[in-house]
């Protein structure tokens, strides 16, 4: 068994954590992680845990009330209508005002010549599709409230039975998320440690739990040959392929453990959960139109079933995935400065270089960006840069990267 | 699957992946793949920054080994906690509470839990409070005031407060024994019109011991409270209709108002009679007020003293015209005529004529059923100055109309 020491005088663990007592209680033994399911510490009972993602990240909550129970995709519905509706219109008006004014059609007494209607086709264009957009997203967003104007005490008993109906799915919707999760994990392909694994892991996330001041998760360990790491609500996942890729370098480890070690003391997992809870009611419609999307190969059908579901997926793709990222990328951020105080700061550092880019590709187009659940990796290992330390490039935490070529001749046709 | 070559991490050689050792300058390398993993190429380089391999865990360590004072750890490999560091420039190193959210306290989900009970409570309290405020409570409200005799409430419950033309609406005589509400009321059924302004009541209740059901028209009225809307009953649903020929009015419920027409009511029953008069009377009848035209038919007869009344003066009339010196008295019943001319004319009623009092459409009328004689004398002067009698006898017929007036019984005699 490896012993990876201890923290000195003065470490991490002892500075306040909040939520939790100094040392925080922490019994690293497996029977107290049994017993408390590997929940994360400081949560004062596990209620409390499951629902901390109420507390979380409230502009997502909202936005996705609002998609799921407040009429945000009719909204988004009437917006796309009022835009193509609204455009056209302005174009015609414009252009026909531009032939009145030319001659080519009757003036009617003047009903073209208003300066409005005077300014063009393309003007028209943007006018009308503005206002038709506006227009159209309001009267999605407030038309069935309005509807009830004359039966205002039904319209307030519904939004706040859509609301409390909300908060409740999305919390039943964590709890069996997180009751489950074991065996979510397992089912994508996850599995127990082996004793030489566990050997090897279970000191390294030990200490850096300890010198975070934190029990630690269950460790599972996922063959696959990507190159990551993951943090659930009560599981940290480490892929085969990080190991392998960085030769079970404990730095390197350490690094990933510490950043999942933070996710997972921060409930990350549970509260993305609680967000996609509440959006329960169309995040199932969604992830039914993204698989047609990906899976179905007939053009048509995907375009029927694009051509009555686009506000559903436009509402997720492009309102709700954006906001929710920007929580997540700060979960990222503050994730990686786990591994700061762990002081395996380059050991991240190392991670990240190989990577490059973005732990979610390239940066390009919308769901690269405002979308991606990860910052860039530059950026992270710009907070990740210790004060007084040159950082040049090329990064000297950077690993030899393999070059790529492309065999044209071989040697005996050389010959 | 795609054929790669790496570039050696010492001398930058490039060689194929499959061979584990440098051909140029004999690296060793650790842990080659021979083919480009899909998400991009192994770099199996990563953990040989020091030129050689790395001590793995569980392999035999190398001569001249020292462990390193935190760990079993290759010298260098494992980094020195944070605390280490805690030294160095406060920007570099975040604090704790910084990279550990603080979970909620069990204030913040007490508080949480609170107002959520309370939104569902305010939501139930609303809906249960919108209960009193839907048709079928207004149409009890209404009923049951009836009951009570509570005209005002009753009142207050219709769309519009009476006016001087609805006296059996405006009165509190309805307290009269006449008047029998409508008891023991319930809604059936209550149907809401498209517009939601409008609803119709189906209402079973009993008079006396009769069972009845009926339809009450409602209307919305304006808000209570801001949120809740009322419901009022329609004025004019429901009338008495009292038909009594001759008669100008009836009296309804101790309440005088116009015979044969309409009259608003409230719903139940009423005694309609014909009020003192001195010409008529009918016995009692009972008048609905359910909704609908249901008449109630008076029968009115003359009274017996109206018919000594009527017979006195017509006497008084004839002996009047008795005493006429005329062969034609003026507005009387009888008279004769004669080419010569006629003095001492004497009338007299040699037997009178039998008549009766009947109710027409035009009235009360006198109508002869048997006539009566009268006897003409008088005397024809000749111009020789001698003169002969003249006598005649005419039979005649006494009509008229029959009215009162101030309280009399009066006669009118026919043209």
């Amino acid at each position: 068994m490896v012993s990876v020491g201890s923290p000195g005088e003065g470490s991490v663990a002892q500075q306040s954590v909040p939520g939790a007592a100094t040392p925080l209680g922490r019994d690293p033994s497996p029977e107290a992680a049994r017993r408390w399911r590997f929940r994360p510490p400081g949560y004062g009972s596990a209620a409390i845990w499951l629902v901390s993602g109420l507390f979380r990240d409230r502009r997502s909550l909202l936005i996705a009330l609002g998609a799921a129970w407040l009429n945000l995709p009719l909204a988004v519905f009437g917006a796309g209508v009022g835009l193509v509706g609204g455009a056209l219109g302005g174009a015609s008006s414009g252009i026909l005002a531009g032939l009145s004014d030319r001659g080519v059609i009757p003036n009617f007494h003047g009903l073209f010549t208003s300066p409005l209607l005077e300014v063009g086709g393309i003007v028209g264009t943007v006018v009308g599709g503005l206002v038709g957009l506006v227009a159209g997203f309001l009267a999605g967003l407030l038309g069935p409230w309005l509807a009830l104007f004359a039966q205002p005490v039904t319209a307030l008993a519904l939004v706040i039975g859509q609301v409390v109906g909300a908060v409740v799915i999305g919390l039943l919707y964590v709890t069996v998320s997180v009751a489950i999760e074991g065996w979510v994990l397992r089912l994508q392909g996850a599995r127990r440690m082996s004793r030489r694994e566990a050997a090897l892991l279970t000191p390294i996330v030990e200490e850096c739990a300890s010198r975070l001041g934190i029990t630690s998760p269950r460790v599972l360990i996922d063959d696959s040959n990507q190159v990551s790491a993951a943090s659930g609500a009560r599981h940290i996942v480490v892929n085969l392929g990080l190991l392998d890729e960085f030769h079970y370098d404990p730095a390197v480890i350490g690094g990933v453990v510490s950043h999942e070690l933070v996710h997972w003391r921060n409930a990350d997992a549970v509260a993305h959960a609680m967000v996609r809870g509440i959006l329960l009611p169309i995040y199932v419609l969604y992830l039914l139109i993204n698989t047609v999307r990906v899976r179905i190969h007939n053009p048509l059908l995907v375009f029927l079933v694009l051509a009555f579901t686009w506000p559903i997926d436009i509402t997720v793709r492009r309102i709700v995935m954006p906001v929710q990222a920007l929580d997540v990328r700060t979960a990222e951020y503050m994730a990686d400065q786990g591994a700061v105080l762990t002081g395996h700061r380059d050991g991240l550092r190392h991670v990240l270089s190989w990577l490059q880019g973005s732990v979610d590709g390239g940066r390009n187009g919308w769901e690269q960006t405002l979308c991606a659940s990860h910052p860039p990796n530059e950026l992270r290992l710009e907070r990740l840069e210790e004060r007084g330390r040159d950082y040049g490039l090329p990064d000297g935490d950077a690993p030899p990267r393999a070059l790529r070529v492309e065999v044209v001749r071989t040697w005996r046709q050389t010959r | 699957m795609t054929s790669a070559f790496y570039s050696c991490p010492q001398c930058r050689t490039v060689r194929p992946a499959d061979q584990p050792r440098c051909p140029e300058c004999g690296h060793q390398v650790v842990g080659v793949e021979a083919t480009v993993p899909a998400g991009g190429p192994a770099g199996p380089v990563a953990a040989d920054r020091s030129g050689g391999p790395q001590w793995q865990p569980g392999s035999p360590r190398e001569p001249g080994y020292q462990p390193h004072p935190q760990g079993d750890w290759p010298a260098g490999a494992w980094p020195p906690p944070a605390a280490d560091v805690t030294s160095m420039d406060a920007t570099s190193m975040p604090a704790l509470s910084q990279v550990l959210r603080s979970p909620p306290s069990r204030r913040d989900v007490r508080r949480a839990a609170a107002i959520l009970a309370a939104a569902v409570v305010a939501a139930a309290g609303l809906i249960a409070l919108n209960g009193l405020f839907t048709p079928g409570r207004a149409a009890e409200g209404f009923f049951a005031a009836l009951a009570n005799r509570d005209f005002d409430g009753a009142r207050a419950r219709l769309t519009a407060q009476p006016g001087p033309d609805e006296p059996l609406l405006a009165s509190a005589q309805l307290a009269d024994d006449g008047y029998t509400p409508p008891r023991h009321a319930r809604v059936e059924s209550v149907e809401v019109g498209d517009d939601g302004d409008a609803a119709t009541a189906r209402v079973a209740f009993e008079i006396g011991d009769s069972p009845v059901v009926t339809e009450l028209q409602l209307v919305r009225s304006g808000r209570s409270w801001l949120l809740f809307q009322g419901w009022r009953v329609q004025e004019g649903q429901f009338a008495v209709l009292v038909d009594a020929p001759n008669a100008t009015e009836v009296e309804v419920a101790g309440v005088r108002v116009p015979a044969n027409a309409a009259v608003p009511a409230f719903p139940g029953s009423y005694q309609a009679k014909l009020p003192d008069n001195p010409l008529l009377e009918a016995a009692p009848v009972t008048a609905y007020a359910l909704g609908g035209e249901q008449p109630a038919e008076l029968e009115p007869n003359v009274k017996a003293t109206a018919n000594e009344q009527v017979g006195k003066q017509i006497t008084d009339y004839l002996a009047r015209c008795a005493r006429s010196t005329e062969l034609q008295p003026p507005g009387c019943p009888f008279g004769t005529s004669s080419s010569d001319t006629v003095t001492g004319v004497r009338w007299g009623i040699l037997s009178y004529p039998k008549s009766k009092l009947e109710a027409t459409a035009d009235g009360i009328v006198v109508t002869t059923t048997s006539s009566g004689e009268a006897e003409v004398t008088g005397v024809i002067p000749y111009y020789d100055g001698t003169s002969y009698p003249f006598s005649d006898s005419v039979s005649f017929d006494v009509d008229g109309q029959v009215t009162v007036e101030n309280g009399r019984v009066r006669w009118q005699p026919g043209e």
